[in-house]
């Protein structure tokens, strides 16, 4: 970018936080010009007939060689009260640099005023909505900022008539609850984690504006911690984006402002280092807990707690899950286990052989999870089972820093599912998302026939409720069947006999659907959307849905099932047969994308929803990767039924290589 | 009479008892004691004729008109024909009563008649009535006429044709004295034939609660009309409701077929081939009651879902069935509607009624809280048993010729150094004996019997043998004769060494066997396989059950334990320490067979007929089976 020789540099970096500290500039060249009030190129100068700005350039302390396209990765130490971008890791004072030039075009001195705001612009709402032509209604969740002490509305400066531009340099950062929204405090304190910082694209909106304009700019857009009251109503009190009033509200009585958005954007990874470790969380275990596994890289030690992205992941135990399994204790995937050993399984024990048994979690912190600093990855094991210990423990990992909307891609090898003769070994992989809890962390509103089904479990009759925290946006893979197009499903399974001496008895087929897709799994996608009846497509049995040249089939039981539902057949070969596999789950906000692939550069889409089909989660969630063993009463139609596959003889390991979420 | 006496002549009655059962039941398994005629192989899954149902009227419970005392064959009392008398005594069934009257194809009576001296030209007719009562179709064929002055027995068959197979028609058969003469009619039995695929008696409920209808043998239907050969989903034979027609064919089963616990659901799927665009077929379930009402219906159709046409697509369907509703005499039809009335033709309907058998036995007593706990411990000879493994030894091909239908001894024959067993082999054309040589790791031939015509290796013989010194004797007794040959193996020939006199063993019934050996080298064990149910081997040491025993290293799906038809034959085949198990596998043709005795070897492709030589393996053996808690407290389980 190009300075003028005659620009007078004054810094405000240390008076960032307050708005107190005035800086008076005398401009010598009066502009006459009217104001530029939304330009696209900063680089021009913007002029009003009061002032004039140019060269804004929001970030100049981070990746100076980069002017249009900056990207910052996410630093998951000490981030568990939030994420600061930048940290001090990234940059020694933990702010970012920005800088504009002023110039006075009137004949005397004035104090002009200025306020920087960030926007997340990958995973917003558009702030204008074309159809109502008025403030789109959902805009005041998007991810806008500014500085942290929302009370630092504008800053003043002085400018003297010099007919120079005087650069003013000054410094933000980039924090959850940038609107110190009281709904993310507890006991006084700010859990700024409570909404962090959104991944993706970030722009810059600088505003400058005369003494006599920053009147007539809402108290609510120059501190965004206020909500507009102006109509009166309590209910209808809402945020109001300043990239909604600046680029596209009432300026009249805002002449002498002006707004612009910079074309540098940055770009926030989070990448975490999965090598850094586990950390365990006491509540997630019952009771005293047996830290005889713990080590440097799995436990919880102050470094772990500080710095692990990731805590071992214990699955709920519905009792549900409690079946009277074979007493069978085998290596489906080693053992050549066929479908005449599961047929023969089924049909030849007694009950008194059963192994009456309740999906387990580990009760042993550390035994089944793994991080390896050396590889930077994770290793997660079902472990074996041996005689008198039965059991068929589900095994996984959570990250431990919610966030809102994200493109979470996932590099992992999991468990192959099916072995060489397409038996299916019992477990589903998943990688999913779920609420991060808490009131706090209430969905949206849904205010249509009473709202959400209160409760994750509450049944069919469960009463409804306007909002709800729970969320679940779900990559689940296992061996079943798709439930749409409905003419195909259920499959029709013959009734085994028991007879011996007849192997037709026992040793009955499966239907011809079912062995045409014999090596195949099924790839469920699921958004748990509480059964919210807004969206204007809200639909109950097999509906289509298009989205670039593909059409998807979603799935609903019934109005009250709290899931829309999406299956995909995929080969396990090709998923979990190879040495890694992609998995990305793009949460957006009035769409969830799911993708698959071999490499990032070749994802392809395997389920697709839209806010016109399903309510959108919009509150913060957690990633986790698993490897569960489901009750298959969970999935009408799946071909083998868990209680009749043998317990695991071996550890069955799946590994995390990389985490990406942008 | 004292005491003594009456306890002797108790248990006196008891034995006769005992053995005129198994007289009985030799007899039974002799086929050759009942019948000189050729037996008729059913193969298993075939399609039979059989009778759906079959009456028997003798007549002695009627009070009608017709009925006489003056002359009966059996009872006292017949159906007595005269000038008074047109109409003798007559069967009425509605359709839906008859089970799986939609494949009915034949009525079959067989009565017996005494005539006077003229021929009364009478007949026997069959009649079908519809729902409102009208006639729609009627045959009459005549009695056979004999002047022999005694009763007489005779058969008289009727077509049905199909088109009349309507559930709520009305067949009745009846003796027609049209001429009104004199004449007797006794004991008639009238069957109602038709064709099935053959379901063993001996199936439980679960398998008979699948059905598979491919039009190609009309099997179980009615509304078989339709049925013809056409496009064909499988087969040449389709149901094609093209040109109108609005209903396809139709399966009852009364609820009361399915015991005393109704099917809570059914589960469906067919084949349908539209030949024009957007058919409205509809896959229906339905049940009626006795007053012939609609309790309960339920359908899925093809309508707007992806049926394109000159295209086979399968409609799958589960209902589930309000089973509060219904009756045993209720019947639950599944049938096919054409609802949009459009060319259509459809194939291969497969019915699932229920949802499979309970498996068998108690609730486990396993406590799961143990087991989570880490506290389980196994009772004495209680499951759940702990799985030991035979691995798969190699063998050689040498075997092969033989199946479980031949007999077998294992012995130490040759009585050399090693101490080693060989095996004998008694097939039909083939008796040879084989040593099993390390070095080669392969069963070898050191005997066979080079005269093929010598009866004293007859198959049917009874073969024993015994062991003297070390050196194992084989015993031969021919069939029918009570003197049995002893023979030594010298080496290379049998020679013989005496006579003596044995009673054969009767022939092996019982599905329990129990072999001794050292299968874990240096204990002395039993294996006792129990056939009466499943393939049941356990390994057993001191009367305690050390757990199930179990295959491995064995080729594709080859184990043992599931063939039909197997024979373990123990011996120390490797080692003079260790006692391996020669598995002989086999699956068998027969209908009805029990696992004994088969008359018709079957080589399935997937599960071809072999031999296999199996043992614990050394080293794994040891540690195996001395993890394996034996003795401890039964009742309760208890805590470390």
């Amino acid at each position: 970018m190009k300075k003028t020789d005659n620009t007078h540099k004054i810094n405000l970096r240390k008076s960032a936080k307050s708005a107190s500290k005035i800086v008076v500039l005398v401009a010598t060249v009066l502009f006459l010009f009217s104001c530029n009030q939304n330009p696209e190129n900063t680089s021009e100068t913007l002029t009003c007939s009061e002032f004039s700005i140019q060269n804004f350039s929001p970030i100049t302390n981070w990746q100076q060689d980069s002017i249009t396209k900056k990207t910052i990765f996410l630093d998951y130490n000490n981030a568990n009260s939030g994420f600061i971008i930048p940290s001090v890791k990234d940059i020694a004072d933990g702010l970012f640099a920005f800088e504009f030039e002023v110039k006075n075009n009137a004949a005397a001195s004035q104090n002009l005023y200025y306020k920087i705001y960030y926007q997340n612009e990958s995973y917003k709402f558009e702030e204008f909505d074309s159809l109502t032509k008025a403030e789109n209604i959902y805009a005041e969740e998007n991810f806008y900022g500014s500085w942290e002490n929302t009370n630092t509305t504008f800053k003043k400066i002085v400018v003297a008539p010099d007919n120079n531009f005087h650069k003013i340099v000054d410094e933000f950062r980039i924090v959850g609850n940038p609107r110190n929204e009281d709904r993310y405090f507890h006991n006084g304190e700010n859990n700024r984690w409570k909404r962090n910082p959104r991944m993706g694209n970030y722009s810059f909106l600088l505003v400058v504006a005369t003494e006599n304009d920053l009147k007539n700019i809402p108290e609510y857009i120059q501190n965004i911690n206020k909500k507009n009251q102006s109509a009166g109503q309590p209910d209808k009190e809402h945020f109001v984006s300043p990239y909604y009033f600046f680029n596209y509200g009432d300026r009249n009585g805002l002449k002498q402002t002006i707004s612009t958005i910079s074309q540098t954007q940055l770009k926030i990874i989070a990448q975490p280092n999965l090598g850094t470790g586990i950390y365990i969380d006491d509540a997630r275990f019952n009771g005293e807990i047996d830290k005889s596994n713990f080590c440097a890289t799995c436990g919880q030690d102050s470094s772990l707690y500080k710095n692990a992205p990731v805590q071992q992941f214990i699955n709920y135990v519905d009792l549900s899950t409690k079946m009277d399994n074979i007493p069978v204790i085998a290596d489906i995937l080693k053992d050549n286990y066929s479908k005449m050993d599961y047929n023969w399984n089924r049909a030849f024990y007694t009950k008194e052989e059963l192994i009456p048994t309740i999906l387990q979690t580990s009760r042993q912190p550390c035994a089944t999870v793994f991080s390896d600093p050396k590889e930077k990855k994770i290793i997660i094991k079902n472990p074996k089972t041996k005689f008198g210990e039965w059991k068929k423990e589900s095994v996984g990992i959570i990250t431990r820093h919610g966030l809102t909307y994200g493109k979470y891609r996932v590099k992992v090898k999991l468990t192959e599912l099916l072995n060489k003769n397409n038996v299916w070994n019992g477990l589903t992989n998943a990688i999913w998302l779920i609420t991060q809890g808490g009131e706090w962390n209430n969905r949206r509103v849904c205010n249509k026939d009473g709202g959400y089904m209160a409760s994750y479990w509450g049944g069919p009759n469960d009463k409804r409720v306007p909002a709800v925290d729970y969320s679940e946006i779900d990559f689940e893979i296992l061996k079943t069947t798709p439930y749409c197009p409905d003419n195909a499903f259920p499959p029709v399974y013959k009734n085994p006999g028991d007879n011996n001496k007849n192997i037709n008895s026992w040793n009955i087929s499966l239907p011809e659907e079912i062995t045409n897709a014999d090596g195949n799994i099924t790839v469920a996608c699921t958004n748990w959307d509480m059964a919210c009846h807004e969206p204007k497509n809200f639909g109950v049995g097999c509906n289509t849905i298009a989205y670039q040249n593909q059409t998807f089939e979603t799935h609903r039981w019934d109005h009250n099932y709290r899931a829309l539902n999406q299956r995909k057949i995929e080969s396990d070969d090709e998923l979990f047969g190879g040495d890694y596999f992609y998995f990305e789950i793009d949460w957006r906000p009035t769409e969830i994308i799911w993708r698959i692939g071999a490499e990032p550069s070749k994802m392809r889409v395997v389920g697709y929803m839209n806010d016109q089909v399903t309510s959108i989660p919009n509150n913060q969630m957690l990633l986790i990767i698993t490897q569960e063993y489901h009750n298959t009463k969970w999935w009408p139609g799946t071909p083998y039924s868990q209680d009749n596959l043998p317990f695991p003889l071996n550890d069955i390991p799946g590994e995390i290589y990389d985490l990406t979420i942008e | 009479m004292n005491i003594q006496k009456k306890r002797f002549v108790v248990y006196f009655l008891f034995i006769l008892f005992g053995l005129s059962l198994a007289f009985l039941f030799l007899r039974d398994k002799n086929p050759a004691a009942n019948s000189v005629a050729s037996e008729v192989i059913i193969k298993k899954d075939s399609i039979v004729t059989v009778s759906f149902l079959s009456e028997f009227l003798n007549i002695e419970t009627n009070n009608e008109s017709f009925v006489s005392a003056e002359k009966a064959l059996s009872g006292k009392r017949s159906c007595k024909l005269s000038n008074d008398v047109e109409f003798g005594i007559s069967v009425s069934k509605l359709l839906k009563d008859i089970p799986t009257f939609n494949n009915l194809k034949n009525i079959s009576i067989k009565l017996n008649t005494f005539f006077g001296n003229e021929n009364p030209e009478a007949l026997y007719v069959l009649s079908i009535d519809d729902a409102k009562g009208k006639n729609i179709f009627w045959d009459g064929k005549p009695i056979l006429y004999s002047n022999s002055n005694d009763w007489t027995e005779s058969t008289i068959d009727f077509v049905v044709p199909a088109e009349f197979l309507n559930p709520d028609n009305k067949i009745v058969v009846y003796p027609w004295n049209r001429n009104k003469k004199l004449f007797y009619v006794d004991d008639i039995t009238v069957d109602f034939i038709g064709t099935a695929i053959y379901n063993d008696g001996s199936k439980n409920q679960s398998e008979k609660t699948n059905v598979f209808l491919d039009f190609e043998t009309e099997a179980g239907l009615s509304g078989a009309d339709n049925v013809k050969e056409t496009t064909a989903h499988s087969g040449k034979m389709a149901c094609d409701l093209s040109g109108g027609k609005e209903y396809g064919p139709v399966l009852n089963k009364k609820l009361n077929e399915f015991g005393s616990s109704f099917p809570k659901i059914v589960s469906l799927s067919m084949w349908v081939y539209p030949l024009t665009d957007n058919p409205n077929t509809v896959l229906v379930a339905s049940v009626i009651n006795s007053k012939n009402e609609t309790v309960y219906w339920e359908g899925k159709s093809t309508e707007n879902k992806p049926f394109p046409k000159n295209t086979w697509t399968k409609i799958n369907a589960l209902f589930k069935l309000p089973i509060e509703k219904f009756n045993a005499e209720d019947v639950l039809g599944i049938s096919v509607w054409n609802k949009g009335k459009t060319d259509v033709i459809v194939d291969d309907v497969e019915i699932v009624y229920g949802e499979g058998a309970e498996r068998r036995g108690e609730e486990s007593k396993v406590d799961p809280i143990s087991i989570y706990e880490k506290r389980f411990v196994a009772e004495k000879n209680k499951p759940p048993f702990q799985t030991i493994y035979f691995e798969k030894q190699e063998a050689g091909k040498e075997l092969t010729d033989f199946s479980s239908d031949n007999f077998f001894i294992a012995g130490n024959f040759n009585n050399d150094a090693n101490g080693i067993d060989e095996i004998l082999c008694i097939g039909k054309s083939k008796q040879a004996m084989y040593a099993y040589d390390l070095s080669i790791k392969a069963f070898k031939k050191i005997w066979e019997n080079k005269n093929a015509g010598d009866q004293l290796w007859d198959k049917d013989n009874f073969y024993m043998s015994s062991i003297r010194n070390g050196k194992t004797s084989i015993i031969i007794q021919p069939k029918n004769k009570s003197i049995a040959q002893v023979l030594n193996f010298d080496g290379k020939n049998w020679n013989s060494i005496g006579e003596q006199k044995v009673i054969p063993t009767p022939v092996y019934t019982n599905p329990v066997c129990e072999y001794s050996g050292n299968f874990t080298a240096g204990k002395n064990q039993i294996l006792k396989l129990d056939r009466s149910w499943r393939f049941d081997l356990k390994l057993i040491e001191n009367d305690v059950i050390l757990g199930s025993v179990d295959f491995k290293d064995y080729p594709n799906d080859y184990n043992p334990k599931y063939y039909e038809f197997v024979k373990l034959i123990p011996g120390n085949f490797l080692s003079s320490k260790q006692t391996s198990l020669l598995v002989v596998m086999c699956n068998c043709g027969d209908v009805n067979f029990s696992g004994l005795e088969c008359k018709q070897i079957e080589d399935l492709p997937y599960l071809p007929n072999s031999v296999q030589l199996y043992s614990i393996e050394k080293e794994k053996g040891f540690t195996q089976i001395s993890q394996i808690n034996a003795d401890l407290p039964t009742g309760r389980q208890v805590k470390k």
